[in-house]
């Protein structure tokens, strides 16, 4: 069942507080996420995304609005934001500079061993997390970190954030630099992980293919506020919209974008390839006819 | 320019394996692959920064074997690298620019008009008293490029140059490398994009260390299945193409753009 665990209302917060560089990053931002979410957030550079992100676990706690992650109120000082970091587990962008331990299996069991668990529980744990990422614990737990490909070693990282067992992941440009190959890989995981592991998931992308291809609802930042939110489906429908933000959009909407402009009668809301192609041939037949 | 037979085979992996490719002056080369294909080690070899294993790279005529050859080799052929961050050494922007020329002990004219014509060819003139770290992605990638295009190749290597950015970013970065094209600049082009490659005159598909297929854009994403069985596919704009030809719609040509799929349509 469905429940509201992050709520985000009215969120401002400045960068360098109280000196003469102060930048406000957040003018009012609002973000709802549901325990089964499966979330794109999207927004220009400098528009305020990786400081929402860091409220979601209470790197950064709110300097005016409201912050609530499982139920806890982040604005309230008191408040021990600790247990947080391992309900909201975050995985910043090209993670994998941040393994450390020359072995996969060790630098996966990082995490559950700083939380003292057993070690039949940390083993547990491990094994889970790299079949999540689709490594399989044999076959990779004792094998070189640093000599694995790049998405080998991005799904490593992720899996070190799994072994802290998060109900909400948050991850930062997943598949910038990866090639097709370690994108399908790593795309198919993080769908996995929300249909199978029922973990809600958010990703912050530029690459709107990702988006199209991944999230079920989107929120967009501009300038520090939310500026749209909806279905997939209708956000890369407001093709110009979008372009006003300085936000690209998926190319099989671009392509529909531009049948449209060209008189061709096919939905603004199609997102996949064979969807425009059944498109283009209802339009075809229906001329014909 | 002529890049022929680079093998090399150190360091107990073998990158690459018996390729052959000559690069022709004044054309735009894209270079695709999963990792691990050789791409970025086929880049490096352009311009000696890595050296053949066996067989040999010729640049202009010039074996990149040759290490006294090195300065001359590496003024024909500029490589720009993924990480913008780690190929800008001064500053602020004009002095990043002028460290090539700089350090070719040029007169101090040559080295300012060397930086104002690479800070016009990447639209950069606004930048040029800014630091590095203030500047977006793309910017940083322009200006990398600019200080590439300071020393004056005739060739440009861009290393998944716009892995890294936003689509704004990649966008600036793609309308530089067209200009830069089109002015009579060699462009070798490594990327992950199929709608990127899609921009190249030719295009080379490298597997396992070898050359798995070249040819026109037209020709390599006009065999799908063979594409996939090398866990690659062709641009979106072509898939539909080729789903909505299977369902009936005349679609005429390979379109691999928005616009030339707009156009092959009745």
């Amino acid at each position: 069942m469905s429940e509201t665990i992050v709520e985000v209302r009215d969120l401002w917060h400045s960068h360098l507080r109280g000196t003469p560089l102060e930048t406000v990053a957040l003018r009012g931002a609002e973000l709802q996420i549901a325990s089964d979410d499966l979330i794109a957030l999207m927004g220009h550079t400098g528009s305020g995304k990786s400081t929402l992100v860091q409220h979601l676990n209470g790197l950064l706690r709110p300097h005016q609005g409201s912050v609530k992650v499982f139920g806890q109120d982040l604005g309230d000082r008191k408040l021990d934001a600790r247990p947080l970091r391992q309900m909201v587990g975050i995985v910043f962008q090209q993670p994998e500079q941040q393994l450390f331990d020359p072995t996969v299996g060790d630098d996966i069991a990082f995490g559950p061993r700083q939380l003292r668990c057993t070690p039949e529980e940390v083993r547990r744990r491990v094994r889970t997390a790299m079949e999540r990422v689709g490594l399989g614990f044999e076959a990779f737990k004792d094998r070189y970190t640093f000599g694995l490909s790049g998405g080998e070693m991005r799904r490593v990282a992720l899996a070190g954030v799994l072994a802290l067992e998060p109900r909400l992941l948050v991850l930062d440009e997943p598949t910038a630099g990866l090639d097709p190959r370690g994108r399908a890989q790593l795309l198919s995981s993080l769908r996995a992980l929300h249909a199978d592991a029922g973990i809600a998931v958010v990703i912050v992308s530029h690459d709107m293919d990702v988006v199209a291809e991944l999230a079920r609802r989107v929120w967009v930042l501009a300038e520090g506020r939310t500026v749209m939110h909806g279905s997939v489906r209708e956000i890369f429908a407001r093709v110009d919209e979008l372009r006003e933000l300085r936000l690209g959009i998926p190319q099989v909407s671009e392509l529909a974008h531009e049948l449209r402009k060209a008189g061709r009668q096919v939905p603004a809301d199609v997102l996949t390839v064979d969807e425009l192609a059944e498109a283009l041939w209802t339009n075809s037949t229906s001329r014909a006819g | 320019m002529t890049v022929a037979y680079p093998v090399p085979g150190g360091g107990g992996t073998v990158a690459l394996a018996g390729v052959s490719l000559e690069v022709t002056e004044g054309e735009w080369l894209a270079i695709i692959g999963h990792n691990g294909s050789g791409k970025s080690t086929l880049a490096k070899l352009m311009n000696g920064l890595l050296l053949p294993g066996r067989g040999e790279v010729l640049v202009g005529g010039m074996s990149t074997r040759d290490t006294s050859l090195h300065r001359a080799i590496r003024q024909v052929v500029g490589v720009v690298f993924q990480d913008p961050e780690d190929q800008i050494v001064a500053t602020l922007v004009e002095e990043d620019v002028a460290f090539g020329p700089e350090n070719l002990g040029l007169a101090r004219d040559e080295v300012r008009s060397r930086v104002d014509s690479a800070l016009d060819a990447v639209d950069a003139q606004t930048l040029r008293q800014r630091a590095p770290h203030q500047l977006s992605g793309g910017q940083k990638q322009r200006v990398a490029i600019a200080g590439v295009l300071a020393m004056r190749p005739r060739c440009i290597v861009l290393d998944e140059s716009t892995a890294m950015l936003d689509p704004e970013g990649r966008h600036e970065v793609l309308e530089v490398v067209r200009r830069l094209h089109e002015a009579g600049t060699t462009i070798v082009l490594v990327t992950h994009f199929m709608a990127e490659a899609a921009l190249a005159d030719r295009i080379v598909v490298l597997s396992e260390g070898r050359i798995a297929l070249a040819g026109t854009p037209q020709l390599i994403f006009g065999d799908r299945a063979r594409l996939q069985a090398l866990d690659l596919d062709v641009p979106p704009v072509t898939a539909v193409a080729e789903r909505a030809r299977a369902l009936g719609v005349p679609v005429r040509g390979m379109p691999l753009t928005s616009r030339e799929f707009v156009s092959a349509l009745d």
